[in-house]
């Protein structure tokens, strides 16, 4: 079965094509001043000589801050969840991620099942986003591809104090009629977009592993900043702006692909007053090993045939009503030495709470 | 014996010379890039204008982002020291003000002997700056002051929701390119009612007293000030010359310094 999931984002529209858990294709292209046009426009690039056709696709979800004017899509779901989702396919064991896009920053925690945790975003500032960096790619008559090079071989940053885009375009330019070098100046600017984005992450708790997704995450010269304030390596994905239309196709695999699928997730358990309280076994990843039932030091799970002769784990059906009570959760639990999470060499348990 | 004040701003420079019976001279010229520079020239400039010369005993207090590099001033006073006493020796009836610069604005209650009680200031973002209005006209191709008279004209205002000045040109712009277009006084509507409401949320902070005086380049704009007393719900004393408030209480702060007793 075919699965897309389209992203139209302020600056850049991306799609991606599925099958069978893999992608077929993917492409990037410019948003134009009408989201229907362009979400027609990514799709049928991202079809073209795939020899498939807008019929062949089973669900679509779109995503990113156009994703509610996607007239093929079949649900819209946020672009925070689907980045998540679709870096979790990369790395599953990324639990912070910071998504630079066009015209806003994110910082968003996630769990091992690719699942948002919390999440911080700044829209309201063109401080540390794509938008602010092409503004000073401008003033310095260089190309968006080219800044983050140059600022590496800078040796010493000029220290800029302000964030605001504006301020630091007119600062940019003070610094240049000085003869500056370019690359200095710009080594300031990445240093001052960095140490701001790490602010940001550091409301949403920094947890290792740590990815950076969007558009910004092509530039070298930014990647390396972050690194450096952050203090962790970045597990860079091949194509870090697409990350939000795979997350985007991996749902729509999810729910266009009916539960038993090859992509299925079940989930077990309930919310009440007090929180949510959910296991969720993705049964795409479980390979039967049997590890997470022995694993489990309140006996939570066991393992049953999922249909075509294979074993798959499962949290047992009399604990699935009164699941807080017999499980602690994944926070305390993770304290233990063994628990399902460790044990389980797929990474396919994850717990809400 | 004279006072000079020089006020070293983002934008312009200001000088004003202040002798027994109140001004004397005052200039606005552009700040370049080098702070001292920018002091030496309007230095000159206000001499000439007085027609004093350097000889001339002369108590000078600098001012403003670029004080410290005035090398050759007495005495360097933070600009919310200068804003207040600049305020007070233009209307002593003023409890606050509200300064509208380029690249700051600052809200600053003082009390009647024209001393600092408390500010709020914002220079850490373009939004609701006068290099906010600048940018925006030079997006709707008009002057400033252009833009200040068709505001009066405009019934409603056009919404612009963004904070930031760069999110806020794309807004405009789509108001621009709508069909059937934004008409062009509800935008500069809009446009005022944005720098206006950064202000009002500073005025939040300290809390609002009656007089309220303006100050700054922004207050320039009749279209702003117009806006800013809607919001205000009464009328804000207007100085002829808005820019110099700062530098002519550095000139007052000067003319104490020296001894010489200003009203």
């Amino acid at each position: 079965m075919i699965f897309a999931g389209i992203d139209i984002g302020s600056r850049a529209a991306k799609a991606v094509v599925m099958e069978n858990g893999t992608v077929v294709s993917s492409v990037i292209c410019d948003t134009g001043p009408e989201s229907v046009k362009t979400s027609y426009m990514a799709i049928e690039q991202a079809l073209e000589g795939t020899g498939l056709s807008l019929e062949d696709i089973a669900y679509t979800v779109a995503t990113g801050y156009g994703r509610v004017l996607v007239p093929f899509a079949n649900e819209n779901i946020s672009e925070i969840s689907c980045h998540a989702r679709g870096i979790n396919w990369y790395f599953p064991s990324v639990r912070t991620i910071l998504d630079m896009g066009g015209q806003d920053c994110k910082g968003i925690s996630c769990d091992g099942g690719g699942r948002v945790v919390n999440f911080v975003m700044n829209d309201k500032c063109a401080g540390g986003t794509g938008r602010f960096l092409e503004m000073i790619a401008e003033v310095l008559g260089l190309s968006l591809e080219e800044i983050g090079e140059l600022s590496l071989s800078s040796e010493k940053a000029v220290p800029f104090n302000t964030i605001c885009a504006v301020f630091a375009r007119s600062e940019a330019i003070t610094y240049l009629k000085k003869g500056m070098a370019k690359r200095d100046i710009l080594a300031g600017l990445h240093e001052a977009i960095a140490t701001r984005s790490v602010q940001l992450l550091k409301r949403v708790s920094i947890r290792e592993e740590f990815s950076i997704t969007g558009g910004i995450a092509k530039n070298r010269g930014m990647v390396a900043k972050l690194r450096e304030k952050v203090g962790l390596e970045p597990l860079l994905c091949e194509d870090p702006q697409i990350v939000g239309a795979l997350g985007a196709a991996l749902f729509a695999a999810e729910r266009g692909g009916g539960a038993g699928g090859k992509e299925a997730k079940v989930q077990y358990g309930y919310s009440d007053g007090t929180g949510e309280y959910f296991v969720t076994i993705d049964n795409g990843r479980c390979d039967g090993c049997g590890e997470c039932v022995a694993a489990c030091p309140h006996g939570v799970l066991e393992m049953a045939e999922d249909g075509s002769g294979g074993l798959k784990a499962r949290v047992k059906d009399e604990v699935r009503k009164r699941l807080a009570l017999v499980c602690p959760g994944f926070e305390s639990c993770g304290r233990n030495e063994v628990n399902c999470h460790s044990a389980c060499h797929q990474d396919a348990i994850g717990h809400t709470w | 014996m004279k006072a000079l004040g020089i006020d070293v701003g983002s934008l312009t420079t200001k000088a004003v010379v202040l002798g027994g019976d109140g001004i004397v001279a005052s200039t606005v010229s552009m700040s370049s890039d080098e702070a001292e520079d920018s002091a030496r020239s309007a230095l000159e400039q206000v001499l000439n204008r007085a027609g004093i010369g350097m000889a001339d005993d002369l108590c000078i207090v600098a001012t403003g982002v670029g004080r410290k590099a005035v090398s050759f001033s007495q005495q360097q006073k933070a600009t919310t020291t200068c804003l207040a006493r600049g305020t007070h020796f233009l209307f002593p009836t003023a409890r606050m003000v509200i300064d509208m610069g380029a690249e700051t604005s600052t809200v600053l209650k003082m009390n009647q002997r024209g001393r600092v009680e408390d500010w709020a200031g914002q220079d850490k973002c373009a939004a609701g700056s006068g290099i906010f209005l600048q940018q925006m006209a030079r997006l709707m191709q008009m002057s400033l002051e252009e833009m200040s008279e068709l505001s009066l004209q405009a019934t409603s205002r056009a919404s612009i929701t963004s904070t930031c000045a760069v999110f806020a040109e794309s807004e405009v712009i789509s108001h621009v390119h709508r069909e059937p277009p934004t008409p062009r006084e509800e935008i500069i509507a809009g446009i005022y009612y944005s720098v206006v409401s950064r202000i009002m949320a500073l005025c939040k902070r300290v809390g609002v007293e009656k007089d309220v005086a303006v100050a700054g380049g922004v207050s320039l704009s009749n279209g702003v000030v117009r806006t800013l007393e809607t919001e205000l719900g009464f009328g804000a004393l207007v100085p002829e010359q808005p820019q110099i408030v700062s530098a002519l209480g550095a000139a007052v702060l000067a003319g104490e310094m020296a001894g010489q007793v200003v009203k």
